[in-house]
């Protein structure tokens, strides 16, 4: 260091002469394993995402607004029955198996775009403050 | 031809950089064990905390790999480093590791000690009361401590690696060494 002024130096010897305390076993190893976790972009898990969530969105939609009015119906009954106004009524709501699947393919696809998406935020982390 | 080995060691962090970005993640093994110890070093004397520090260091390399495209290589790349490090550590007090100090709450020129042979006095204790001294600093000024006289860093390389103007650094840097010396200074009449 050639720029050390006169009014430094005391303090300048003194921090200098701290000991670097040694880096923690396995520092290294633990970076890499995350660097090669999750250095990869997650396009990947946006696709298949995509992949599970369309053909389970597009069967919804379909059946939404095929049955719509049904579903509404059935939704009002519960809620009138859950808020205790009329409790003589009753209400069916049937849901077919491809119903499920695309719900539970929705879930999957979910899932895997907040995985994604949280990777993608953690790599924009901050620089500068 | 130069073996692996002694060929990572010649390649410059530049050309390290350079083989990361080209898809070589393992390349980036050779970064941290050239600034492991010092990135670890600067994340504890920030924070004053082995197991903060150690989670600082980590997360700190892991936001420069990510970030590695935004890495100008005209600039040394420890300094860029120690950039990230300082900011992940005091973002890591900032967000509510107790009631720290703040640079505002200490006078704007503390009590100016002469160095002189009560200082040198102290370096003769050990080394530990002048890192609890250094614990009792505000955060900003442990920085800017560490930085210059712990990682040796310039002026102008402290006042990049915190982003703030080097006038700032300056009156940062005879603050915080007026302050250390107080507190070193009423440590020693304590005991």
């Amino acid at each position: 260091m050639d720029d050390l002024d006169r009014e430094e130096l005391d303090i300048h010897r003194l921090l200098s002469a701290v000991k670097p305390e040694p880096l923690p076993l396995g520092f290294r190893d633990g970076v890499m394993q995350r660097v090669r976790g999750t250095g990869a972009p997650a396009v990947w898990e946006w696709l298949i995402a995509a992949a599970f969530a369309l053909p389970g969105m597009a069967y919804l939609t379909w059946r939404l607004a095929l049955n719509g009015g049904e579903v509404v119906t059935s939704l009002n009954a519960i809620l009138t029955a859950a808020a205790g106004v009329d409790l003589t009524g009753s209400t069916d709501i049937a849901i077919d198996g491809l119903a499920v699947m695309s719900f539970a393919l929705v879930g999957v696809a979910s899932v895997l775009a907040a995985h994604a998406m949280l990777r993608g935020s953690a790599s924009h982390g901050m620089i500068a403050r | 031809m130069l073996p692996a080995g002694r060929a990572a060691l010649t390649r410059t962090d530049q050309e390290i950089v350079r083989r990361c970005l080209s898809g070589d993640a393992d390349a980036y093994a050779d970064l941290v064990e050239r600034y492991g110890g010092r990135v670890y070093n600067v994340a504890l004397r920030i924070t004053h905390d082995p197991d903060a520090a150690h989670d600082c260091a980590q997360d700190a390399f892991i936001r420069a790999y990510r970030a590695l495209h935004q890495y100008d290589p005209a600039y040394p790349f420890g300094p860029w480093m120690f950039r990230i490090t300082t900011n992940a550590s005091l973002n890591f007090i900032q967000r509510g590791r107790g009631r720290e100090i703040t640079v505002e709450e200490l006078p704007e020129d503390p009590e100016p000690l002469e160095a002189g042979p009560e200082l040198s006095a102290v370096r003769k204790e050990d080394l530990d009361e002048v890192l609890a001294a250094m614990a009792e600093l505000p955060p900003a000024y442990r920085a800017a401590l560490t930085l210059r006289h712990m990682q040796e860093l310039s002026y102008q390389e402290v006042a990049d690696t915190l982003g703030i103007p080097l006038g700032t650094v300056k009156t940062h840097l005879h603050r915080a060494r007026a302050a250390l010396r107080s507190k070193l200074e009423a440590r020693r009449e304590r005991h």
